[in-house]
């Protein structure tokens, strides 16, 4: 019980906020000007195939167990979106992209979190909804908008003193500008139920991701053999045959990195849960997320993966910790005046 | 200064009762979407084969998953594609076309034109399209029912320099001299009719002739043979054929 319900300073749920925020800005922002192709009706991915799509869904979910029909099982499942109200008509869309990166704008910054943080969930929902890609920076970002959605709809709602307002909206701004919060009654340096609760589901979605990922490498023989990192060293249309053979020479050395590599990352997403709670593992858990981050972003030119991942790792923080990485974030000009002030102990 | 009073203390019996059994449900749901997933290829006597998922899990999520994850945009089961080491390279190179056949303009998906984040999701788009499917090789001889017609079914077939066509036969006619007979999935054709409208519409064109280039990964092996194979990692196109507007 004390795991989920016991009151944590909130510190910790406005930077993961903070720092989601920014990659959800991040990855949405690249898309102005290919709005209408990537997420219109008439785009990419039409009326047309969507209806052709979900003919096959129906298929793949009956022909489980045919390992000749794998691709059509491993669909993406279709689902809601709210861009699709408007998806056809291209001004509706385009004006629905750039309120929704004002919308995650706003939230990044603290404004209205109860409100911006379901809109922001119903943003990266509609965004990653589409059956064209099923990658796991989508899968990511959607978990990383709920649980923050989960934390910030339960924030403060006990309290019996509450302006309507702020019940409904949050409060505006939460932590991003300290002086304002002062006077409000949520301010940065309160405890709640509902950032650790929301925190906790994220930690244990996270490990189960991690581990179940690691477990499913292990269906692969390449895996095994520490041979797969090899393939993103070398891409089919980025290398030629000769640049390859030319590393021959050292192939035991390079084969022996890219296996304690391989392994590596194994002994990491499965070994997750026995250092992701324990403060004294810090650098394997924060050290292993920077060097996925490098390792997605150049080997894998995944650009959403790596950061995702850090700010999931980062949600294993413990107050104490996210206020001494405040406290030597105050170096820096104009910060310190944004930075919450540590909550004592006994705090309720 | 006004306190968000939630400790243990002070949370009631019944709120802690019905968020852990929440929770519990919660975590149950998302557990049994990762589990209720095919697993393999295995081997067994019969060959590479996919195992079902456990019964129970495929039991639970085949209510919380439909229901509630899906609906919450949870219900992926964390078997990422980029797990499987090795997949061929891939990229799209669509021929558009007026209405008297005349070529307007070739273009090439992923395009190196656009900004990373669009040209990684383009990469995406058209790694769907790689996989081709191991047509079985028939099993007896079909005959259509009364005033009606066998259902046909689209192979590969190897065409001029080398190009793979898709031809589409009767079940029963899959040939049988060939070490292995692959279609594209129909997911590859719904994508790549899908893609080519998109190009014609934007582009004013009146057909699009849709190529996927596909090359085989390299293996670490090729740092300790002698020899490689000519043509062993050459690129592979595929036509999808001249898709209408």
């Amino acid at each position: 019980v004390s795991f989920w319900f016991t009151p944590a300073d909130i510190i910790g749920l406005g930077l993961i906020r903070f720092l989601a925020g920014l990659l959800f800005i991040a990855w949405l922002l690249p898309f102005a000007g290919q709005v209408q192709a990537v997420f219109g009706l008439q785009g990419w991915f039409d009326a047309q195939a969507y209806t052709e799509a979900a003919g096959l869904q129906a298929i793949g979910a009956s022909r489980l167990g045919d390992p000749t029909r794998l691709s059509e099982v491993t669909l993406k499942p279709a689902s809601w979106s709210i861009l699709y109200l408007c998806a056809a008509n291209p001004t509706a869309l385009e004006a629905a992209y750039w309120v929704s990166l004002a919308i995650v704008a706003l939230f990044t910054l603290g404004f209205w979190t109860r409100l911006t943080a379901l809109a922001s969930w119903l943003v990266v929902a509609s965004f990653t909804a589409s059956p064209v890609t099923n990658y796991e920076g989508d899968t990511l970002l959607a978990i990383l908008a709920f649980y923050l959605m989960v934390g910030y709809l339960l924030l403060g709602q006990r309290q019996k003193d509450l302006p309507l307002t702020q019940r409904l909206f949050g409060s505006a701004p939460a932590w991003l500008f300290r002086r304002p919060l002062d006077h409000s009654p949520l301010t940065a340096s309160h405890r709640s139920v509902g950032a650790n609760l929301a925190l906790r589901l994220l930690q244990i979605h996270l490990a189960i991701v991690f581990v179940t990922s690691g477990l499913h490498k292990l269906q692969f023989g390449d895996w095994w053999a520490g041979l797969a990192l090899w393939y993103p060293v070398f891409p089919p249309f980025g290398t030629t045959l000769d640049q390859i053979r030319s590393h021959a020479p050292h192939a035991m050395s390079y084969l022996t990195i890219l296996s304690i590599g391989a392994y590596a990352i194994l002994a990491w997403q499965i070994g997750f849960p026995l250092f992701a709670w324990r403060p004294r593992l810090r650098v394997v858990l924060l050290g292993g997320a920077a060097i996925g981050w490098l390792g997605t972003a150049f080997l894998f030119k995944m650009p959403i993966v790596g950061p995702a991942i850090l700010i999931g790792c980062l949600s294993f923080l413990t107050p104490t910790e996210w206020h001494r990485i405040a406290g030597w974030l105050t170096v820096v000009p104009g910060l310190a005046k944004l930075l919450p002030a540590p909550v004592p102990e006994t705090g309720q | 200064m006004a306190r968000i009073r939630s400790t243990p203390a002070d949370l009631p019996r019944w709120l802690v009762v019905a968020g852990s059994i929440l929770i519990v449900c919660h975590l149950i749901a998302v557990a049994s979407a990762v589990l209720a997933t095919v697993s393999g290829p295995w081997v067994t006597f019969e060959g590479p084969s996919l195992s079902p998922p456990p019964s129970f899990a495929r039991a639970i999520n085949d209510v919380s998953g439909r229901y509630y994850l899906k609906n919450l945009k949870l219900g992926d089961n964390y078997h990422f594609a980029s797990n499987a080491p090795g997949p061929p390279g891939v990229f799209v190179e669509v021929r558009l076309k007026d209405a008297s056949g005349q070529l307007l303009k070739t273009i090439r998906i992923p395009d190196a034109r656009t900004n990373p984040s669009v040209r990684y999701w383009q990469a995406l788009v058209v790694q769907g399209l790689a996989p081709d499917q191991l047509v079985p090789p028939p099993a007896g001889e079909s005959v259509a029912a009364p005033r009606k017609t066998l259902e046909t079914i689209p192979i590969w077939d190897p065409g001029e320099g080398g190009t793979l066509t898709i031809h589409r036969v009767p079940e029963h006619l899959i040939p049988r001299d060939r070490p292995a007979v692959y279609r594209p999935t129909e997911w590859s054709l719904v994508l790549a009719r899908s893609i080519s409208r998109y190009l014609c519409r934007v582009h004013g064109a009146a057909s699009a002739e849709f190529l996927r280039h596909t090359r085989e990964s390299y293996h670490p092996a090729l740092w300790f043979m002698e020899d490689v194979q000519p043509g062993a990692f050459n690129e592979l196109v595929a036509s999808y054929g001249e898709m209408p507007k």
